[in-house]
């Protein structure tokens, strides 16, 4: 797969990003906390963006990730979808995530298989 | 030119540059000097200080007596003072020139700078924080951490003269193997700004060594009180100030992110360092603190805030 700087323009619920190498992320209290080497720039999340942040994972859709906080939260998934997005975008616009390169659907079963790794962990991989 | 010729004429002009500082360093070594001080060590950076006037360099050695360590130094200061010449101040490091300064304020302005820059710009020992840091006769560091021109000097001051024990005016030093905090205790730099509410800090000298206070007071926290300096201590607190001259004098809860986000952005070598080891011990660091935003309208409110924050922590057996 591709691995390229997500634009905020490309930033749709069946996008998978992930964040970059070279973004180091903390939670302290509930809220993020990022450092970025290559700018030097450090980013305080809400606890909201926090744990949308802590969802990009380069496998989870955005679409998959707000039905997961819709759920666990009992949220309405059209309200939940707008404020991942929104937050995604700003993500994006800071430079903090890329794209994997998620298949399009149809293509995302025969991806699957020729993976090892299952398509979505509960859980995110630590950093 | 070539690119082979210029090459080669650069190698030419370096090896005559390094010949010329070596030749100096050497006149330096052979000159007669009336002051030759200990070795002094800070948080990596090796160096002594020799002066051609004794009493200026006793004062310039007092300056950094905290940093007073055994054995040779691995680099020396050389200060010059020619009262008949135009430059009456120069001032080397090794075998290089420094500054030459018509004034005294000048020139020690200068010093503490190259001396500051040579400790905190290429360390990469510690994780250095542009902020101001004390602890109390427990071992609880209290971390300051603000932009120039913010009163971390003032504070610190303000807290070294009410009880507390000295770390830094300038960098908060955080071994980021074991997370203590560690001293910096150079002279506190205390601008004209602040000698109206700190006016028993200001230092007593007479004939020539006067011009050397007229542009900042530098201020051995030992003077203050003796003992007054600690070697180290465990963060306990994170208190950043901000002056806010007409306000009021307040201490507002800021969130351990916050702190952290604070930490970093007043960092000077960060980046030095692998960006998510450093975060992780910033991180370690405000989770064991208790963390605060101090708004100094009055220094005398501002200290006793501070002092009762920590006294009431120590009661609650916090730390």
């Amino acid at each position: 797969m591709s691995e390229e700087k997500l634009q905020p323009k490309d930033v749709e619920p069946e996008v998978a990003p992930r964040p970059r190498a070279t973004v180091a992320h903390v939670e302290i209290d509930g809220e993020g906390v990022l450092y970025d080497e290559v700018s030097n720039q450090i980013h305080l999340l809400n606890p909201i963006a926090t744990l949308i942040w802590s969802g990009l994972d380069g496998r989870t859709t955005l679409e998959e990730l707000s039905a997961e906080l819709s759920d666990a939260f009992g949220a309405d998934l059209d309200r939940v979808r707008f404020d991942v997005l929104e937050a995604v975008r700003g993500f994006a616009e800071e430079d903090l995530l890329e794209d994997r390169g998620a298949p399009p659907p149809e293509d995302a079963e025969a991806a699957q298989e020729a993976s090892d790794e299952p398509r979505y962990l509960k859980d995110p991989p630590s950093p | 030119m070539s690119d082979r010729e210029t090459d080669a004429a650069g190698a030419t002009a370096l090896e005559e540059q390094r010949r010329a500082l070596e030749e100096q360093r050497r006149a330096l070594d052979d000159a007669p000097w009336s002051y030759r001080g200990p070795r002094l060590h800070a948080l990596g950076f090796d160096f002594g200080i020799r002066a051609n006037d004794g009493e200026v360099g006793a004062y310039l050695g007092g300056l950094f007596e905290a940093f007073e360590a055994d054995g040779e130094p691995d680099h020396v200061y050389s200060f010059i003072a020619r009262p008949e010449e135009e430059m009456r101040y120069s001032l080397y490091f090794d075998g290089e020139h420094v500054v030459s300064s018509r004034e005294a304020g000048g020139a020690l302005r200068y010093f503490q700078w190259d001396v500051n820059e040579r400790v905190i710009a290429r360390n990469r020992g510690y994780i250095l924080i542009h902020a101001a840091s004390a602890a109390d006769e427990t071992g609880r560091g209290i971390v300051m951490p603000a932009a120039m021109d913010s009163g971390k000097t003032t504070l610190v001051s303000g807290l070294v003269r009410a009880g507390l024990r000295y770390l830094s005016d300038e960098a908060a030093a955080v071994d980021p193997r074991t997370g203590v905090l560690h001293a910096y205790a150079k002279a506190l730099t205390i601008d004209p700004g602040s000698w109206d509410v700190l006016p028993d800090l200001r230092p007593s000298l007479e004939g020539r060594l006067a011009p050397f206070a007229q542009d900042q007071w530098y201020v051995p926290a030992d003077s203050i009180r003796r003992g007054a300096v600690a070697s180290s201590a465990r963060p306990a607190f994170v208190i950043a100030p901000r002056y806010v001259g007409e306000g009021r004098t307040e201490l507002l809860p800021l969130s351990r992110a916050q702190a952290l986000q604070t930490l970093v952005e007043n960092a000077f070598n960060f980046r030095l360092f692998d960006g998510r080891m450093a975060l992780t011990v910033l991180a370690d660091l405000v989770r064991g603190a208790e963390c605060y935003r101090l708004m100094v309208a009055e220094l005398p409110e501002a200290c006793d805030l501070v002092l009762e924050l920590v006294e009431a922590s120590g009661e609650g057996g916090t730390e």
